[in-house]
Order: structure tokens, then C-alpha cells, then sequence
């Protein structure tokens, strides 16, 4: 009954999806988005974690 | 697939019930008579699985936790256990919450009612979004995306907060350099420029200024008290005299002798207080008259009494004397010592020498510092009336570079304000476009996300509905988000002569039933089907014979994806089929529920089909073992 490991749920799909448009469109580094992505799929982002990742991305810190 | 559930205290199940599933078989069909407890089956399912109640939502109740157990149980009495081929999980509520054993590997359930099939089809399109937003599960990532979006509002608020902050501080520069009569090109360039300046030796001035006044404060406050002293020695000088000759007058009333008397009265007494009193004399040893003599004593000594009061306070006036002019001893010296150092600091200063009101004032420290020890407080009492007259000066000096400091200290934090504040608003100007690019970035990718499981979802639908309704012409079904509105859905079909036209406005009933059963089917095929017990409580009961058919069957065929479905209903089309073998009884497990009642709480009917009873009846009897292993 229990998912497979491998399969990865909507949400995680959805923010893969969402990373890689922040990526491409250069508002997001790739270590960056690596280090968001559990708390983006989790819900877990509050409004000074997006602070703080796009004030490092765009160098402002 | 399912082996085994037990229900106890839950709802209807006032007694515990229990249903064997039997092997092989995918489908569950529960039949029963309204109030028989079919729902209550349905609510043990999604309690072990989703921790709620689907059925008394929506109800008006609130928290439905208070309602969960049965009347006359606790919710502590509630359990639920359920086996699978996968496992056995039971279900307990703990102070209104389910607690599940073991978490691990939770059964997954999708239950569909038919008042959810309704709040599909006939909702408002944000109420129909929230129907199927369990079947997206993205609620998590619009989260994230929320808190992206709270961050744009609270930056666009503190970008308007800094552009107002900026307005206030150049209208405060403006203000000091209108105070300073417009020097230079323009405000903030004249501030810049002043706080270049530099103010060290302003700073000197000030403190140098300070110390003086201190001084100057210091010796006014000793020379005031050394003339109030001198005051007070002077009224102990008058009032000793006064005393002194009060005394004289006394004694020369009093002879000499009776002036000796006194201390031999006076000794007499002390004697008697403390020895008391025998038969003779202490002095000389006679016993004549010697009864009743303290007393004699005593009343000698009060007839002298004026005389020795007059020479007490003769005493005290002596004392005190004495001590007034030790204090303006001491006062002098005071005195001495702060002229000194205020002649000290003007010395040292040499620069308020130039100050012509002040020049009387340096002359007498000039004049003290070469005076003699014996003129040494006239002196200093001159340096101190000097000095009150110069306070005036130095203090108006020192106040116009306090001024000047505070002036400068001001300027320095406006513009500095200034300066936060402009870099700030610069920042958020460059930070703000970028997190409305992301957030628009989120939004879009949301949206399309979305829209394409919809379209799959929508395709499907086709797909399903075509199979209950075939040839109808009414499969071209399509779901969108609404554009125009987060979280929004909305359902189109086209008709003849009608395209994109909502479901509501022409499908019948029955239509629209199934309808919200093909859209909660194929969402429910999305997620995980192999590992999801379907459970349908009651959600066919308005269409006709010929749909049923095709609807049982289409059911039957997705039996097949899901790990196991129960299907409730109350239909009696459903039980006469089962009833005469039309529906696929080799697949099915029929579960038939007798009437519920308090005492018994929900009962098993009938399970095994007429059918199967005639046929087993009209069967040819079969030979024996025996026979078998003989023939």
C-alpha cells in the first residue's frame, strides 16, 4: 500500500518543475535551488526564507 | 486486498461488527435499506485511513470529532481494525485525534459520497476546485508559494514606507539649511559638507568650558556655606554671652560657700541614690538628726537649682561655640581649596583670557595666586563674588557650542537616515521585480501544472463517461482553472449547437451523477490506484436500468486498477441483480445489511444469493468419496 520510493508525489514534481523555470530564467542558482527544494515541496518556505534566497542569489548578501 | 474489518462504537455500530472479505474478490458490494449502516462502514475506512469523517462534514456541526462514536459509548471506545493482504492497522481515537497502529504503510483510501458528487457538479467553480484539491496534492508547493507572495506584500509595503521616510528626511535638511540661510548649491550637498567640518575643537572648547563652570559652581557653593557658617558661629558667639552673663548673675546671688555647697550637696544625693540611707550620718558618723536627711539633702538642693541650670547652659554655650568655629575653620580652608583650582583652570586656559567681560575675573585669580596665607579666604571670597558675575558668560559660551555640537549631531543623523533609507528603497527596486518574476514564475508553472493532469483527468473523463453513455455525444468534457481566478474550476461539455456550455445547464439528474462520478473516478485512478481501497458510499441511485448496467460494469473493470473497491448502495436494481446472477457474482462479494436497530447495531442479512441456493438445490447430487475412490 505504501508508495514506492522511487515515485516522486505531486508536489515534488511540481517543484522540480518550478525550480528549473527559476533557474532558467536566472532569478535562482542551482545550489540555491538545491538547498530550497524539500522546504518548497513541503510547504515549509516562509516569507524570509524567500528573502534570504533570492538576496543571496541575486548577491545582494 | 482487504481479508478483514471490525468496527466497534463507531456510529451506527453500536455493537462490534465485523466483515470478512471474501478471497479473491476485489469488489464489495454492500447493500442495505437507508439507516441500515452502509455509511458507518464507509466512515471506518476513512478513519483508518484519513484520520476524519467524510460523512458528517458539511453538516453543520463543527468539529465532528464529538460525533464520531456511537450513542451511549465513549470516543475512547472507538477502534477500528483492518487486514489486508498487505498487513492489519488498527484505529483508536486519543483525545479527538486518530491514532493509527502502526503508522507505517497506512492504508490509502479515496471515498466518494454522492454529497461530494453533487458539490462537484453543482458548487461554485472555487468550492468545485477545493473537491478535487486532495486528488492534486500540490496544496503543500501553493503554500510555499503563498509565503512568496506574503513576501512581495510586506516588501512592497516597506519600499512605500521607505519612500515616504526619504520625503521626511530631505524635508528635515531642507528645514536646516533654510536655518542656515541656503548656503551652497542644495541641501543634502551643503550637509554633506558641514559634516566634513571637523568639530574636535568645538568638542575642546566644550569641555573646557564645562570644567570651568564646574569650578566656578563649586567654589560660589563653598563660600556659601562658609558665610553660613560664619553666621552660625557668630549666633553661638552672641548666645554664649548672653548665657555667661545670666551665670555670673547667679553666682553672685549665691555666696561661695554655698557655691562649694552645691557639689557637696550634689555628691551627697548620687550617694544616697545608689548606698540608701542608714541610721548615721556617711560624712560624720552621728546619729543625730540623722533621720529623714536625703530628703533634707534633696530639698537643699532645689532651693540652689537656678544657679546650677545657669552654669549647664553656660557649658552647652561653650560647646557649641567652640564647634561653629571649628566649621568655619574647615569652610575656609573649603573655600581655599576651590579658588585655587578655579584660579588652576584659568591659568591653564589661556584662551578665555581674551574674553574681555571675563577679565576682572582672571585679574582676581592672578591676584589670589600671589596673595598671602593670611589673605588667602578674603581673597578667595573676592575670586568667588568675581566669578558669579563671569557664570553668566561662560555659561552662554558654552551653551552657543553645545549648539553647534547638537546642530552638527542632528545634520549627521539626518543624513545618515537619509542614506539608510535611500539605500534600502535601491535594494527593494532591484529585489522587488525579481520576486514578482518568481512569483509569476511559480504561477505559471502552477496554472500548467494543473492544467495538465486536468486535461488528462478531463480525457479520461471522456473515456468513462462514453462507456455509461455511449453514442450520447456528450463525452467531450474539458476541465480549466479559471483564468481570471486562483483555485477556480470550471466544467464545460459540448452539446449540439452548444459548445463549451456548462454541464448544469443541460444534462439531467442522472446525467450530472454520473458525470461527478467519472471526474472523481479518474482522479481517483491518478494517484497511486494499485495501493487505494475505493470506497463509493451510495453515489448511483438516480439512473436508469440500461445506464446501470453500463455503470456496474464500468465499475467492475476498474475494480481491476484499485487494490480493492467497496461500493455501497441502497439501489434495490443492485440487489434484485445480484439477487438473480446479473451481476458478475464470481468477482463480487455481496455484503447485505439487515435493518439497524440500537440493541444489535448494524446486522448481517442475507449473503448468499437465491441464485446460487436454487442452483445448489437443482444441482445433481454429487457421488460420494467413496464411491469416487471405488468407481
Amino acid at each position: 500500500m505504501a508508495k514506492t520510493e522511487s515515485s516522486y508525489s505531486p508536489a515534488e514534481t511540481l517543484t522540480g518543475l518550478i525550480l528549473e523555470s527559476l533557474i532558467s530564467e536566472s532569478l535562482l542558482s542551482d545550489e540555491l535551488a538545491a538547498q530550497i527544494a524539500t522546504r518548497v515541496a513541503t510547504g515549509k518556505m516562509q516569507p524570509l526564507d524567500w528573502k534570504l534566497t533570492f538576496e543571496k542569489s541575486l548577491g545582494l548578501r | 486486498m482487504l481479508k478483514r474489518l471490525e468496527i466497534s462504537a463507531l456510529r451506527g455500530a453500536t455493537r462490534k461488527f465485523c466483515i470478512d472479505f471474501e478471497v479473491g474478490k476485489k469488489i464489495t458490494i454492500v447493500y442495505g435499506e437507508n439507516g441500515s449502516g452502509k455509511s458507518t462502514i464507509c466512515d471506518a475506512i476513512e478513519l483508518l485511513a484519513n484520520g476524519k469523517l467524510g460523512s458528517l462534514e458539511g453538516k453543520g456541526l463543527g468539529r465532528t470529532e464529538g460525533f464520531w462514536h456511537s450513542t451511549g459509548a465513549k470516543p475512547s471506545d472507538v477502534a477500528v481494525m483492518l487486514a489486508s493482504t498487505h498487513g492489519q492497522w488498527s484505529a483508536k481515537v486519543v483525545r479527538g485525534k486518530v491514532v493509527v497502529a502502526p503508522d507505517q504503510g497506512r492504508p490509502h483510501a479515496a471515498v466518494l459520497r454522492r454529497g461530494q458528487i453533487l458539490g462537484l457538479i453543482a458548487q461554485q467553480p472555487r468550492n468545485r476546485f477545493d473537491a478535487i484539491r486532495p486528488f492534486l496534492d500540490i496544496d503543500t508547493v501553493e503554500q510555499s508559494e503563498a509565503a512568496l507572495k506574503q513576501l512581495i506584500d510586506q516588501e512592497t509595503a516597506n519600499e512605500r514606507t521607505a519612500s515616504a521616510r526619504i520625503e521626511e528626511n530631505r524635508g528635515a535638511l531642507e528645514n536646516f539649511w533654510l536655518e542656515a540661510g541656503r548656503p551652497g548649491r542644495e541641501a543634502l550637498a551643503w550637509a554633506r559638507a558641514e559634516l566634513r567640518n571637523d568639530t574636535s575643537s568645538l568638542q575642546a572648547e566644550y569641555a573646557s568650558l564645562q570644567i570651568l563652570i564646574e569650578r566656578v559652581d563649586a567654589l560660589i557653593a563653598e563660600e556659601r556655606r562658609l558665610a553660613q557658617s560664619e553666621a552660625d558661629a557668630w549666633s553661638a558667639l552672641a548666645v554664649q554671652q548672653t548665657v555667661a552673663a545670666q551665670a555670673a548673675q547667679e553666682q553672685a546671688r549665691a555666696s561661695l560657700q554655698a557655691g562649694d555647697l552645691v557639689a557637696i550637696l550634689q555628691a551627697a544625693d548620687a550617694y544616697f541614690q545608689v548606698c540608701g540611707h542608714g541610721d548615721t550620718c556617711p560624712l560624720c558618723g552621728s546619729g543625730e538628726r540623722a533621720g529623714g536627711l536625703p530628703d533634707r539633702v534633696r530639698e537643699q538642693l532645689q532651693g540652689i537649682v537656678a544657679l546650677t541650670d545657669a552654669l549647664a547652659r553656660l557649658e552647652a554655650a561653650n560647646r557649641h561655640l567652640v564647634a561653629a568655629e571649628a566649621i568655619c575653620d574647615r569652610q575656609r580652608s573649603a573655600v581655599a581649596v576651590e579658588a585655587s583650582a578655579l584660579a588652576a583652570a584659568l591659568q591653564s586656559e589661556q584662551s578665555w583670557h581674551a574674553l574681555e567681560p571675563l577679565s576682572p575675573l582672571v585679574a582676581t585669580a592672578e591676584s589670589y595666586q600671589g596673595c598671602s596665607d593670611a589673605e588667602r579666604v578674603s581673597y578667595a571670597r573676592s575670586l568667588a563674588s568675581e566669578a558669579g558675575l563671569g557664570l553668566y558668560l561662560l555659561r552662554a559660551e558654552r551653551e552657543q557650542r553645545q549648539n553647534r555640537l547638537l546642530f552638527a549631531q542632528t545634520l549627521r543623523r539626518a543624513v545618515e537616515t537619509y542614506d539608510e533609507n535611500f539605500r534600502f528603497r535601491a535594494e527593494l527596486a532591484f529585489l522587488l521585480p525579481r520576486l514578482r518574476d518568481a512569483l509569476q514564475v511559480m504561477q505559471t508553472e502552477r496554472r500548467q501544472f494543473v492544467d495538465n493532469i486536468l486535461k488528462q483527468v478531463a480525457s479520461r473523463v471522456g473515456e468513462l463517461y462514453e462507456a455509461i453513455h455511449p453514442g450520447e455525444g456528450l463525452n467531450q468534457i474539458s476541465l480549466a482553472l479559471d483564468p481570471d481566478k486562483r483555485a477556480s474550476l470550471e466544467i464545460f461539455g459540448q452539446f449540439p449547437a452548444a459548445t463549451a456550455a456548462p454541464p448544469g445547464a443541460y444534462f439531467s439528474e442522472s446525467h450530472l451523477d454520473t458525470l461527478g462520478l467519472c471526474i472523481w473516478l479518474a482522479l481517483a485512478e491518478m494517484n497511486d490506484p494499485k495501493n487505494t481501497i475505493l470506497v463509493l458510499d451510495d453515489v448511483i441511485a438516480s439512473v436508469d436500468e440500461p445506464h446501470l448496467n453500463r455503470a456496474v460494469d464500468l465499475l467492475y473493470d476498474l475494480a481491476q486498477n484499485f487494490e480493492h473497491c467497496i461500493y455501497t448502495t441502497h439501489y434495490k436494481p443492485w440487489s434484485e441483480k445480484y439477487r438473480w446472477g446479473w451481476l458478475r457474482n464470481g468477482q463480487c462479494h455481496f455484503v447485505d445489511l439487515g435493518a439497524w436497530s440500537h440493541a444489535a447495531g448494524i446486522q448481517h442479512g442475507r449473503s448468499v444469493p437465491p441464485i446460487d441456493e436454487l442452483r445448489e438445490v437443482l444441482a445433481p447430487p454429487q457421488p460420494s468419496s467413496q464411491l469416487k475412490q471405488t468407481g
